[in-house]
């Protein structure tokens, strides 16, 4: 196999062979490094031309900013480097989670249904919102989607669960096939919901299920962060209990680990953060997948290192990912879901080439 | 003290274990034995409290049931008889699982102590995926010793279960980890062990309980229950006891005979 060599180089006598956690630590110090740059640079590029450095010089120098530069930075540009940082975490987090939960490098909330029924809540909860009274329908276009897609991703990840799961073992096969038909039965409600729309509504949905971020304002990062947030701040306490998962449960149940307790809040944690990014974001693909095992082949699969730094390759992806959709066909945008899919799709394919031999049904 | 008392288990509608009782010791090696099917992996599941079971299965004073899972890794630590791990871990990620009961840690050299003990000095960062079954084996009962390291704590004797630890070990190897079982429980440990391999529970076991159709058949010194006749109805075939000429009276060898008829 062709996984990284393990054993310490001359450079560094102290390495223990098969101890990972030295370079697992400068891999995340470089993550942070490469968020911090993809932050500044997203910032600073777009349809506007508005520069971000002429913006802080005139800061510096006490001057007043142009109202149309300020708005264009403040405004707009912001608020999607938030929501992008926010949805890139919670979508690496959540596939890592979720491998991690099933045992199976091929789990991803967008791959098995998850992410369809996530859907299928924010589409309940647009197209069922406009029968609202009026006075009710803007409070709750904001509240309702995200908590809408929430309750959609956590009853699909239940059920995925029960479906897959037995006697602490669970089946790739089953896992995948019966995530094909709850994403299918899934897509199949939200269809008839869409045949329910009007126009404006129609429109709306389009551009989000093909995945974007476009819209985003501080309103929209406002709702999701709060969930995103919570979901992310419960991963390091899954961290340790998801490495002796991987042991199976009965074993991970003989090293003290709760182990329902952490089926649970795994669960919970994946929703929240599957939920609310696809409240925002639409379906953008592959980060879930691709992210975690990338970090994996670099840094192995512990836990307490490959959740933050899939938190932070995710959100450095997806502002990437925006910044090819802004750009490649400016001034117009290419929605990001299309972007990663491209880019995820053939990785995607080679990551099942890899694992063939996880897939023997 | 470990003492299950009247263990009832049913898996899928169907009585497995119909009313076993069994004990082991501290300080002794303790061999679970009987035909494919008998109960003895249910039995032992039932014990670490993988399995639902009518009955009460006590450590100490404490029915388990009313310990803190934290609280009984702390105590006991179990080998399953087959394990296959997600992800690629390094055998030393593997084997420092075992430490994540431990409520101070333990020293960072605890593990790779662990492994030279089984025989897999150097193996630590290897991935636990490219290793033999034998060698699997043996990591993984090194992860299950850095969990009860010592085998007498503050709460008193710790206790490993282990289910056929070393059905698939060369012979060498086998020597080896029931030397290390024996000494475990010379120094004060528990030790409940699954075992096919009959000489080998004659000469290590200090007890033997013989499970044979969901139910205990015997149970005592292996000089009580490895008999000519315990043996040939547990195993349906006829079975003879030898005392080995070159070392007479200290371990015994089941020959078979040929079948009558
Ligand atoms: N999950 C299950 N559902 C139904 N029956 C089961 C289940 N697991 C085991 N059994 C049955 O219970 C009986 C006891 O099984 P157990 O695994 O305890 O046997 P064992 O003594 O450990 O055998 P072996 O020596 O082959 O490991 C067997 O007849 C087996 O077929
Ligand atoms: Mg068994």
């Amino acid at each position: 196999m062709a996984f990284a060599v393990t054993s310490g180089s001359a450079a560094e006598p102290e390495v223990t062979p098969g101890d990972r956690s030295k370079r697992a630590r400068r891999v995340i110090a470089a993550l942070v490094v490469l968020l911090v740059c993809t932050s500044i640079a997203s910032l600073a590029v777009g349809a506007s031309g508005t520069s971000l450095w002429g913006a802080l010089g005139q800061l510096l120098r006490g001057e007043e900013i142009p109202q149309r530069e300020a708005v264009i930075l403040v405004d707009i540009r912001m608020p999607r480097l938030v929501i992008g940082v926010l949805v890139g975490a919670s979508l690496a987090v959540s596939g890592a989670v979720m491998q991690g939960l099933f045992r199976n490098p091929l789990a991803d909330p967008g791959l098995v249904g998850v992410g369809a029924g996530a859907g299928l809540g924010a589409i309940s909860a647009i197209v069922l919102g406009g029968f609202l009274p009026v006075a009710l329908q803007a409070w709750l276009s904001y509240y309702l989607v995200p908590v809408a897609a929430f309750f959609g991703g956590w009853i699909t990840t239940i059920l995925l669960y029960r479906i897959s799961t037995s006697r602490g073992r669970t089946s790739v096969a089953v896992m995948l096939l019966g995530g094909i038909a709850i994403g299918a039965l899934a897509g199949a409600v939200s269809g008839i919901l869409i045949y329910m729309a009007d126009d404006a509504q129609l429109r709306d949905l389009t551009f989000w299920g093909l995945g974007s971020i476009a819209g985003a304002t501080w309103d929209k990062a406002l709702v999701a962060g709060p969930l995103i947030v919570l979901a992310l701040a419960a991963t390091p306490f899954l961290a340790r209990s998801l490495n002796g998962l991987a042991l199976g449960e009965a074993p991970a149940a003989h090293l003290g680990i709760p182990v329902q307790r952490m089926k649970n809040i795994a669960i919970l944690a994946v929703a929240a953060a599957t939920g609310a990014a696809v409240a925002v974001s639409g379906g953008i693909g592959f980060i879930g997948i691709v992210v975690p095992h990338l970090l994996r082949l670099l840094i192995g699969p512990d836990h307490r290192y490959l959740l933050p730094a899939a938190a932070l390759l995710g959100a450095s992806l997806l502002i990437l990912a925006d910044m090819i959709s802004r750009s490649i066909i400016a001034p117009a945008e290419l929605p990001i879901g299309i972007v990663t899919a491209t880019l995820g799709g053939p990785f995607f394919l080679w990551i099942l080439l890899r694992n063939r031999s996880l897939l023997d049904l | 003290m470990l003492s299950a008392t009247d263990i009832e288990v049913s898996l899928a509608g169907t009585p497995v274990l119909k009313g076993v009782s069994f004990h082991a010791q501290a300080g002794h090696v303790t061999a679970i034995v009987g035909p494919n099917g008998s109960g003895k992996t249910t039995l032992l599941r039932a014990m670490t409290g993988d399995l639902p079971y009518r009955g009460t299965v006590r450590l100490g004073e404490a029915d388990i049931a009313a310990i803190p899972g934290w609280q009984l890794a702390a105590q006991r630590a179990v080998l399953p008889q087959a394990s296959r791990i997600a992800f690629p871990f390094t055998v030393l990620e593997i084997v420092r699982l075992g430490m994540m009961a431990s409520a101070e840690p333990p020293p960072e050299r605890r593990a790779s102590e662990a492994l030279a003990r089984v025989g897999l000095a150097g193996f630590e960062g290897r991935f636990y995926q490219e290793l033999s079954g034998g060698e699997q084996q043996r990591a993984q009962l090194a992860r299950v010793l850095t969990q009860v390291w010592d085998p007498v704590g503050p709460e008193g004797p710790r206790w490993l279960f282990l289910d056929e630890p070393v059905s698939s070990l060369d012979i060498a190897h086998q020597l080896d980890v029931m030397d290390l079982l024996g000494d475990y429980a010379a120094r004060g440990g528990g030790v409940i062990a699954v075992m096919h391999d009959l000489n080998l529970t004659a000469m290590y076991a200090d007890a033997v309980a013989m499970l044979a159709g969901g139910r205990t058949m015997a149970q005592g010194a292996p000089s009580v229950v490895l008999t000519d006749t315990t043996l040939s109805a547990a195993y349906g075939c006829d079975l003879r006891v030898n005392a080995a000429p070159d070392a007479p009276a200290t371990y015994l060898l089941p020959h078979m005979a040929r079948r009558a008829g």
